[in-house]
């Protein structure tokens, strides 16, 4: 037998138990109250102890001096529970015979809903009281208290609350295999340890309506975004393998990402929308995305592309690339085909042209969410890059993220880059700049010509400190921007 | 008694060496040349320019009594960005990676009404369901 011994009738309910009620048992083996007081077990100046006084196996529960006739002074109190039939049991000793008086006083505690405490506590009424006879002593008593009628299968939820009283001497009670006939009825995920709640899942998907992001859809339970809260930005210069300019605005859209999981967690689409901003060259650039480590047959299909008839490009019927070792999505295969030019050099950089209202595109990507190899969030690994200028074999990826299959690898360490993937090093200058650039927030980009750095005031402080510096140098924060070399875009 | 007499001794060498790099870094921070080209930036070979961060969100389960399934949830302190959310069993440990911005330092978790602020300064975030309080 073991030491402290709960064994209740745990709830039958799709949210909070199996599907059929089985029988549990709480343990004061685990040598840590905590993870009792995380099941809804309450103690007032007991702990648990393996001193050479405790009852059965490794620990027991140790009362401080029992010399104070108070019920609030030491107790044990249960989770919620619907009380049954039968007999609350325990094993009780002292640990030494010094004292004039010691005894406990059950109760039991109504849930009350109006109750001013956080816990939701009715007043205790006691049911039985035992003393332990004089002169004491240390011999383990077997105690057995009959569940109270008024609340024996009442269908009620109810806490049993154990009180440990006493008068004089230094004796310490200590108790062991305390048994409760009832069915569990606690919420341990709730901070209070309420009863457990009624909850309304209108498509059985076991997950409550007020926590589906799709209640009404039993395919569908949660968005996951990144970012997290608005848009992020993502910017390019378009020369590579050659530097260019740095005003990083040759091709800049604004993105979110939404990962779409069900009740189990598995990945049912994955949704991007990209919003493209502004076009600061002269090449027909494509937009694709590699989703790195997942086999282009995990996707069911894709929708939303904005491609024409290409030579270069081949998609599978399921919508991804031909010729990937993983799923690759091409977004559209060129830019000016989604964002036409209104007029002058380029669209959106140039204040003294026309100006384009950016263009939304949706791509979503579903996947078989109830297969053996379903995904999970943190297989969604994105990998964006720009196809230059229809060369299929001329990617820019932001720096170090894998070129995909049908990458030229032989363009590395020609020009100015200096990738190298055995040293780890991929899209980088000799001096490690970047070609791509991505915050997670909406932010302004240069006008044409103007250096990164002429509008961003601390970006070259936070490279340049390996990060250590101004991690928020893309925040809209006073002195951080300068808005007269940022493109303003109506 | 040596080695108490060698750590005596050592403690203010390693107070100043910890000082000179707390001031050697203020200077970088006060001092530090602005660059004004991007072209001329000097940058570390293995600076990361991504301005967020993939870190690993580990959870300890709990044995309870019941089945508990509720929606794990990590966010900003204010609530208003979410970083990841799904079911969770309660008595289940879970490992995934989660996305944060490099700036964010503290992320709120919550499980039911049960809510912690935990340090995402390391490549770690950790949750458990053990409460806080002493007596209840």
């Amino acid at each position: 037998m073991k030491k402290l011994i709960l064994s209740i009738v745990v709830a039958a309910s799709s949210f909070f138990s199996n599907a059929q009620s089985q029988l549990a048992t709480l343990t004061a083996e685990s040598g840590n109250r905590s993870l009792e007081q995380a099941n809804c077990w309450g103690f007032g100046a007991t702990t648990y102890s393996n001193l050479e006084f405790r009852i059965n196996g490794n620990w027991s529960l140790r009362s401080n001096a029992l010399t104070n006739a108070s019920l609030t002074a030491c107790w044990v109190k249960s989770p919620w529970i619907k009380p049954g039939s039968g007999n609350i049991t325990m094993k009780v000793r002292l640990e030494n015979d010094r004292g004039t008086s010691r005894g406990m006083v059950f109760q039991y505690v109504p849930y009350d809903p109006n109750a001013v405490s956080n816990f939701k506590e009715g007043t205790a009424t006691s049911f039985y009281t035992y003393n332990w006879a004089t002169p004491l002593d240390i011999w383990v008593k077997d105690i057995s208290v009959p569940v109270p009628a008024a609340i024996a299968n009442s269908g009620q939820p109810y806490k049993i609350l154990i009180s440990y009283v006493g008068s004089g001497g230094t004796s310490r009670a200590f108790s062991d295999d305390l048994f409760i006939p009832g069915t569990y009825w606690s919420d341990p995920s709730n901070a209070y340890c309420l009863p457990l709640p009624t909850i309304k899942d209108t498509d059985s998907d076991g997950v409550a309506d007020n926590e589906d992001a799709y209640p009404n859809d039993s395919k569908r339970a949660y968005d996951n975004f990144y970012p997290a809260a608005g848009k992020g930005t993502i910017m390019f210069e378009d020369l590579w393998p050659t530097t260019g300019d740095y005003d990083f605005n040759d091709f800049v859209a604004s993105f979110r990402q939404q990962v779409v999981l069900n009740a189990k967690n598995k990945v049912v689409e994955l949704k991007l929308n990209m919003t493209v901003r502004a076009i600061g060259a002269s090449f027909h650039n494509g937009f694709g995305i590699q989703l790195d480590n997942i086999s282009p047959k995990q996707v069911i299909s894709v929708t939303g592309a904005n491609t024409g008839k290409t030579d270069w490009l081949k998609v599978e019927s399921n919508g991804t690339e031909s010729g990937q070792t993983y799923a690759n999505i091409i977004a559209f295969d060129d830019a000016f085909r989604v964002l036409p030019s209104p007029g002058g050099s380029g669209v959106n950089v140039d204040p003294a042209n026309p100006y384009a209202k950016p263009v939304d595109l949706d791509l979503v990507i579903s996947f078989d969410a109830e297969s053996e190899k379903a995904l999970e969030l943190k297989d969604i690994q994105i990998n964006p890059y720009l196809i230059v200028n229809q060369d299929r074999e001329k990617e820019i990826h932001l720096p170090n993220m894998v070129p995909t299959d049908l990458a030229n690898q032989k363009l590395f360490g020609t020009g100015q880059d200096d990738s190298n993937p055995s040293k780890e090093k991929l899209y980088k200058s000799k001096n490690n700049l970047p070609w791509a650039i991505v915050v997670p927030s909406e932010i302004p980009y240069p006008q044409t010509k103007v250096d990164f750095l002429q509008v961003y005031q601390y970006f070259g402080k936070w490279a340049e400190s390996s990060g250590f510096s101004s991690e928020d140098w893309y925040e809209n924060k006073k002195g951080y921007r300068d808005e007269d070399k940022m493109y303003i875009e109506k | 008694m040596k080695k108490l007499i060698l750590l005596v001794a050592l403690v203010p060498v390693l107070l100043s060496s910890c000082k000179k790099d707390l001031i050697e870094k203020a200077n970088l921070d006060s001092n530090q040349k602005v660059t004004t080209e991007f072209k001329k930036l000097n940058v570390k070979q293995d600076f990361d320019w991504s301005s967020v961060k993939l870190v690993d969100f580990k959870v300890l389960g709990l044995q309870t009594m019941a089945t508990i399934n509720r929606t794990l949830k990590v966010s900003s302190l204010d609530g208003k960005a979410t970083y990841f959310t799904a079911t969770h069993q309660m008595d289940q440990d879970m490992l995934t990676k989660i996305t944060l911005p490099k700036n964010v330092k503290e992320v709120k978790v919550t499980y039911g009404s049960i809510e912690k602020v935990v340090s995402s300064t390391t490549s770690e975030i950790k949750f458990d369901f053990i409460p806080v309080s002493t007596e209840e």
